[in-house]
């Protein structure tokens, strides 16, 4: 084989790097680069922990840290850089929405930046899913005001059902871990739940909100217990309510 | 796990007191092979292929592992969470018997 198509093959895959154009290649490269960049974190981060359970083996008085701050400070650049190049297309998003969690500290610039990012440049863009989801947790990183801003943005202009779900399911279920709800809160989250069923009928999040919907509806303490029907490990159908009049004990459980 | 619950079914067995389980498990066969090498007496529903994301614990909101959920004699809930209270066990069997 002549040496040089080979050069010119890469001069091509070069220009093709650096190109505006969002085309199917770019995409793909795009998604390869990001599990590519995460994969190294999570390595990163793993060795890291492990350097964190030798150190406090030697010296148990050591404090146990838990959250990677170097890695993370170490990785923000090459996400941000990754970010930049595909600025302005769909596949800067992962990267963005990466920056948006990484660091939870309050006020941290790389989530303001992110967040910023987001809302200007995607916020109808149908892959905008996973930041959604997040964005409503963020409320110590970002400040109250900034998540609700972002929020309402969010709502009123991107047209996905998607998109709106997660939103909904993550608020309602910031507010419904808090150790104390009020009742009108309550309420607001439970409609919550009701909107991400109804945007997402077919959804994993929407069987998780009627999941918390019937809890809170038929599963509350002192309620009477609603019937199961299923299977045994056998096959053999029964029900709940088989053993009615007994104390029951019921145990979910799983061997692993 | 299983030691105490085979010790609760034991304690139990003359009793107004049922444990039922429902398995998370994905693979029924293996699952059925535990059981037997366990010696797990007790019945127990299968939340099917899906595992932890079968249809029972889905909609009794279930997301941590192990969840109890303990009923009365009269059909009513009367506690759930990761773990046991053994006491309130106790006191509702009682209150079955008097019942009884």
């Amino acid at each position: 084989m002549p040496r040089i198509p080979v050069c010119l093959a890469l001069i091509a895959l070069g220009t093709t790097l650096g190109a505006q154009d969002a085309g199917p290649k770019q995409a793909v490269d795009a998604s390869a680069q990001f599990n590519k960049l995460q994969t190294e974190f999570r390595k990163a981060s793993a060795d890291w922990r492990r350097q964190q359970w030798e150190a406090a083996r030697k010296n148990p008085r050591l404090p146990i840290r838990m959250v990677p701050t170097e890695i993370i400070h170490e990785f923000i650049p090459k996400f941000a850089d990754a970010a930049r190049q595909h600025a302005g297309t769909d596949a800067a998003i992962p990267f963005l929405t990466w920056l948006l969690t990484a660091d939870r500290a309050p006020n941290n610039p790389h989530s303001k930046a992110a967040l910023a990012t987001l809302l200007s440049d995607h916020v109808t863009s149908a892959k905008l899913a996973d930041a959604a989801a997040s964005i409503p947790a963020l409320g110590r990183t970002l400040g109250t005001r900034v998540v609700d801003d972002a929020i309402a943005k969010i709502l009123a202009k991107n047209p996905h059902g998607l998109v709106k779900a997660r939103i909904y399911y993550t608020r309602a279920s910031v507010v419904l871990r808090a150790q104390k709800v009020s009742k009108e809160a309550k309420a607001a989250a439970l409609a919550d739940m009701r909107k991400c069923i109804d945007l997402a009928p077919e959804s994993d999040f929407a069987s998780r909100a009627k999941g918390v919907l019937y809890e809170q509806e038929k599963l509350q303490i002192g309620m009477p217990v609603p019937d199961i029907e299923g299977e045994d490990l056998d096959g053999v159908a029964f029900r709940l309510s088989d053993y009615k009049g007994k104390v029951i004990m019921l145990d979910f459980w799983g061997d692993w | 796990m299983y030691p105490h619950e085979r010790s609760l079914v034991k304690k139990y067995a003359n009793e107004p007191f049922a444990l039922i389980g429902v398995n998370s498990d994905k693979d029924r066969d293996r699952i059925r092979g535990i059981v037997e090498d366990k010696d797990i007496t007790w019945r127990s529903f299968w939340n099917g292929p899906k595992g932890t994301g079968g249809p029972i614990s889905t909609r009794w909101n279930v997301h941590g592992w192990p969840t109890v959920v303990l009923i009365d004699h009269t059909g009513k809930i009367r506690f759930r969470a990761h773990q046991l209270d053994e006491k309130l066990l106790e006191k509702l069997i009682d209150a079955a018997k008097i019942r009884h």
